[in-house]
């Protein structure tokens, strides 16, 4: 069963203890699929052996520290974007909201997959989160084409 | 016939298993504890629902208004009947048979976060208590779908919100529970099961949490603002502060409709699994049953607004039919699944099996009449009526409250260790049985005849029918008596049963009864398909079993075919 | 096939059961979190969802609420909110380095900029009372007040697990190979930052 292998591959981990890796050439490699070997791993004389770079690896990949850095750059800069357009462009814009939307669940996505690791996690923490979202979107879309006081004229 | 009196090795319960009343009345993390904790909480508050529901009848039983004191004290009658049996009876119900059964259906020593799973359970009794003392503050009197107005603006006493607050708190323990059995069914499958491996009652509590944890979370926040409007002046039911009225029915629905499965699919489940041992044959359809309940449980989110129908925008009925009708193709699948379950079975007919074909046969006509009501012309006709009335309970009874009494009967010895008495059983069976019908199928007239529903003095030409109801509904009421009873028979008799009373697959029978702290003495190892039977494999499986665990049936004369001739029919078992 | 065996082949050593033991520990509460957080989502969706039906049939007096209260000030509380949620994931990847002061300090950074969230929101809802927008005035207030105070509850719980976190870190409750604690508070801290960044859009942008 895959989840058995995942569970292995994860047990591997712990038991190899992925957090913090040294071995640049090591990391190289996915742990999830080549799995790696617990006594070269976990061996204290390799973990002292470098110098400590500036990555840690989750779940078997290997993350920059700076990736965070970058992120929140990013974020940082999509939200003055969004505030300026949301100044400066008319109510009247068509793609205004769509525009103001599409930026901010831009920013949901880049903190869900950096922040929360989605991208390296468990694919079934995605699917877990993503499906009440779905639920909710497609309820408030239910519920804006339902006339919030009833139906018919003067609504 | 000679009774085998000397002890036998293996059956006798070891100390740790041992059966203490303290045990159950205090915090405990251990499964099986809370198991039983739930279901005896619900059942408490079954016999209040069902002392409810005797005194509505009572008061139907007559034209006039006679037992209640006024139209306002019937109403909070059918309320509180409504609410309690539904968050306070058959939810819990079937957590606790989810608690109880699904670890030791898995293999697992516990679930997957015990002390979350006792935590769950203690938000019961608090908010049942709360939800019950609203009495003494003015009860809840809107229904149990508490539309707005009717739950803020015409109900001033405090007991509505009240009945918010534990409803809150039942929704909360119900998120947890399901969220601790999702990660106890993904992540705590033993060695050698698949998903496509586990017993389809582990698939339908699957289903049913998957729903919890996505559906259960609108009725949270449709009750915080409920709660807001009566206590915090907001105003977000009442249009005419710039409110929206639908909105509750939206959000009510969102949550209620899916809560519909979150009720009935774990009956579905205990159905599969009461069929397909009782009947000493395979599951028919085993992948259909799996995924259509993940399909109920997917498709259940589309449908609500056909509680709607007469509020609804007209454009959107046609959408919503479509949906609700949909809904009916993978019920249906699991119907005649079942049919193929037992179809040329070894059928025996004890209390179980007998609780299941009624099941069965009582659920059909409740999901039959579910297609007519999914129909707009029709519902717009009887919308409200007591149609309506008997639709959901021959869903609730007929499926949900049937399916428990067959899990009751089937999982007892497992639970106590001891035997329920059959002929109590029967007599308990054909009794609820029949009155269930007499009770319920009249409503199908009486809402066809134009009778609406929630009213306490109602137009003379409706007696007839209403008193074979109210009187069909008392022998109801005096039928459950019998099961009680039998349950404490069977406490003081203590005629034990076996590790394996049924000779059933799965692995919560692969231990003792009831089973020791840890569930299994040892890794227990599952048969290939948990519904093998009648096949030889199945046949040395079930002897290596009996040689580790002792005899299935310690009483010879329960079933002296098999115990009498273990090995001239293999391909019965 | 009529052999049957109710014995396990035991293929495995103590110390693998160990970690797999313990592997199972963290994918179990990381599961059951997210499934909580999605619990989560769909309870903030139907309060969201009440500002935004609103929003989309009466435009004029949202506007007209924005244009009174401006923005400036809820965009810096939305840069406080974005740097303590930085500040978290530095946490955690401190911890995974094995550097438990490191973690200290910037799950407190988290926990300072949580609070002046807090007081910043406070000033602000002071500062609409003041123009008569209260929870009780009617359309607009009740929809943005119970979003955003609901948000806000997530926050002040999410301060004071910082703290319990930072406590527990200080007693040397965090490894490099055991940070379990410090991930699944991360999750929360991202999951109420992630709430705000869409309701800092659909409530106070469009």
């Amino acid at each position: 069963m895959a989840d058995e292998q995942v569970l292995e591959a994860r047990a591997e981990e712990a038991a190899a203890s992925a957090s913090v890796h040294l071995d640049p050439a090591m990391a190289e490699g996915n742990a999830l699929t080549q799995g790696l070997e617990p006594e070269h791993a976990s061996s204290p004389a390799t973990m002292l052996a470098h110098s400590v770079p500036d990555t840690t690896v989750v779940f078997g990949r290997v993350i920059p520290a700076n990736i965070y850095v970058v992120v929140f750059g990013a974020l940082a800069i999509l939200t003055i974007i969004e505030v300026i357009l949301a100044e400066i462009l008319p109510e009247s814009v068509f793609f205004r909201t769509p525009l103001l939307v599409v930026m901010s669940l831009a920013k949901a996505v880049l903190v869900m997959l950096y922040y929360m690791h989605l991208k390296e996690d468990n694919k079934l923490f995605a699917a877990a989160i993503i499906l009440p979202l779905l639920i909710g979107v497609v309820s408030c879309m239910f519920l804006l084409a339902v006339p919030s006081t009833g139906y018919g004229p003067g609504r | 016939m000679a009774t085998i009196s000397a002890p036998l090795p293996g059956i006798q319960v070891s100390e740790e298993g041992k059966l203490r009343i303290g045990d159950y009345l205090k915090w405990s993390v251990d499964h099986k504890i809370i198991g039983v904790q739930y279901a005896v909480t619900a059942l408490f508050f079954f016999i209040i629902g069902g002392a409810l529901a005797m005194a509505i009848r009572w008061e139907l039983l007559t034209p006039a208004l006679d037992v209640a004191a006024d139209g306002t004290a019937y109403n909070q009658f059918f309320t509180m009947h409504g609410t309690v049996m539904i968050f306070l009876w058959i939810i819990p119900m079937m957590a606790g048979f989810g608690n109880y059964l699904v670890p030791l259906m898995l293999g697992a020593k516990d679930m997957a976060f015990p002390w979350l799973n006792a935590f769950a359970f203690w938000l019961i009794p608090p908010a049942g208590v709360l939800m019950i003392l609203g009495y003494f503050a003015g009860q809840a009197q809107a229904g149990w779908t508490a539309y707005p107005p009717l739950s803020t603006m015409f109900s001033d006493g405090d007991g509505q919100t009240m009945w918010a607050i534990a409803i809150h708190l039942l929704g909360a323990s119900s998120i947890l529970g399901a969220l601790n059995f999702i990660v106890t069914i993904r992540n705590m499958r033993p060695e050698g099961m698949g998903y496509f491996q586990m017993p389809l009652f582990v698939w339908a509590m699957l289903a049913t949490s998957i729903i919890i944890v996505m559906a259960t979370p609108f009725l949270a926040g449709g009750l915080t603002l409920l709660i807001l409007d009566r206590v915090a002046g907001t105003a977000f039911f009442n249009p005419a502060q710039g409110g929206d009225v639908l909105l509750w029915q939206n959000v009510f629905w969102f949550y209620s409709h899916p809560a519909v499965y979150i009720m009935v699919l774990p009956g579905f489940g205990m159905l599969s699994e009461v069929l397909s041992v009782h009947a000493r044959k395979n599951v028919f359809g085993y992948r259909a049953i799996a995924l259509s309940s993940m399909a109920i449980a997917l498709v259940g989110f589309t449908v609500w607004a056909h509680h709607m129908f007469t509020s609804l925008t007209p454009s959107l009925r046609i959408p919503f039919m479509v949906t609700s009708m949909i809904i009916a193709v993978p019920t249906g699948i699991k119907i005649f699944s079942w049919i193929g379950t037992i179809w040329g079975g070894k059928i025996r007919f004890n209390s179980a099996m007998l609780f299941g074909l009624g099941f069965l046969s009582m659920f059909v006509i409740g999901g039959i009449s579910g297609v007519m009501l999914a129909a707009v012309p029709f519902d717009l006709h009887v919308h409200d009526t007591y149609f309506v009335v008997s639709h959901f309970h021959f869903v609730l009874y007929g499926g949900s409250v049937l399916a428990i009494y067959a899990g009751i009967y089937h999982w007892w010895p497992k639970v106590t260790g001891t035997l329920l008495n059959e002929s109590m059983g029967k007599w308990h069976f054909w009794l609820t049985y029949v009155s269930f019908f007499f009770t319920f199928f009249p409503m199908h007239l009486l809402g066809m005849l134009g009778m609406p529903r929630r009213v306490a003095v109602y137009a003379p030409e409706f007696q007839t029918l209403n008193s074979i109801v109210s009187f069909a509904s008392f022998v109801l009421g005096i039928s459950t008596f019998i099961l009680l009873y039998n349950m404490v028979y069977s406490l003081i008799k203590r005629k034990q049963a076996g590790p394996n009373p049924w000779r059933a697959l799965t692995l919560e029978w692969a231990t003792s009864s009831p089973p020791p702290a840890h569930n299994f003495h040892g890794d227990p190892v599952p048969y290939k398909n948990p519904y093998g039977y009648g096949t030889e494999a199945a046949y040395r499986y079930l002897e290596a079993q009996e040689a580790e665990l002792g005899k299935s049936w310690p009483n010879l004369e329960e079933e002296p075919a098999r115990a009498l001739k273990p090995s001239s029919s293999p391909a019965g078992d | 096939m009529t052999e049957v065996s109710l014995e396990k082949s035991h293929g495995h050593s103590a110390a693998d059961a160990h970690a797999k033991h313990e592997a199972l520990r963290v994918e179990n509460f990381k599961l059951g979190w997210w499934l909580y957080l999605a619990s989560e989502v769909v309870l903030f969706t139907v309060l969201i969802a009440t500002f935004v039906v609103f929003r989309i049939d009466h435009p004029e007096v949202v506007k007209e609420v924005h244009e009174k209260a401006g923005v400036l000030l809820v965009a810096l509380n939305t840069f406080i909110l974005l740097t303590s949620s930085w500040a978290m994931v530095m946490g955690l990847r401190e911890i995974q380095r094995g550097n438990v002061s490191g973690l200290v300090r910037w799950i407190g950074l988290t926990a300072v900029m949580g609070t002046i969230f807090l007081l910043l929101q406070w000033v602000e809802y002071n500062t609409l009372g003041a123009e008569g927008i209260t929870l009780q005035s009617g359309q607009f207030g009740m929809r943005f007040y119970a979003p955003t105070a609901f948000h806000g509850v997530h926050v002040l719980i999410g301060v004071i697990w910082a703290v319990w976190v930072m406590w527990r870190a200080r007693n040397g409750k965090y490894s490099s190979t055991n940070y379990l604690g410090v991930e699944v508070f991360g999750l929360y801290w991202h999951f109420v930052d992630v709430v705000w960044i869409v309701l800092f859009t659909l409530i106070y942008l469009v």
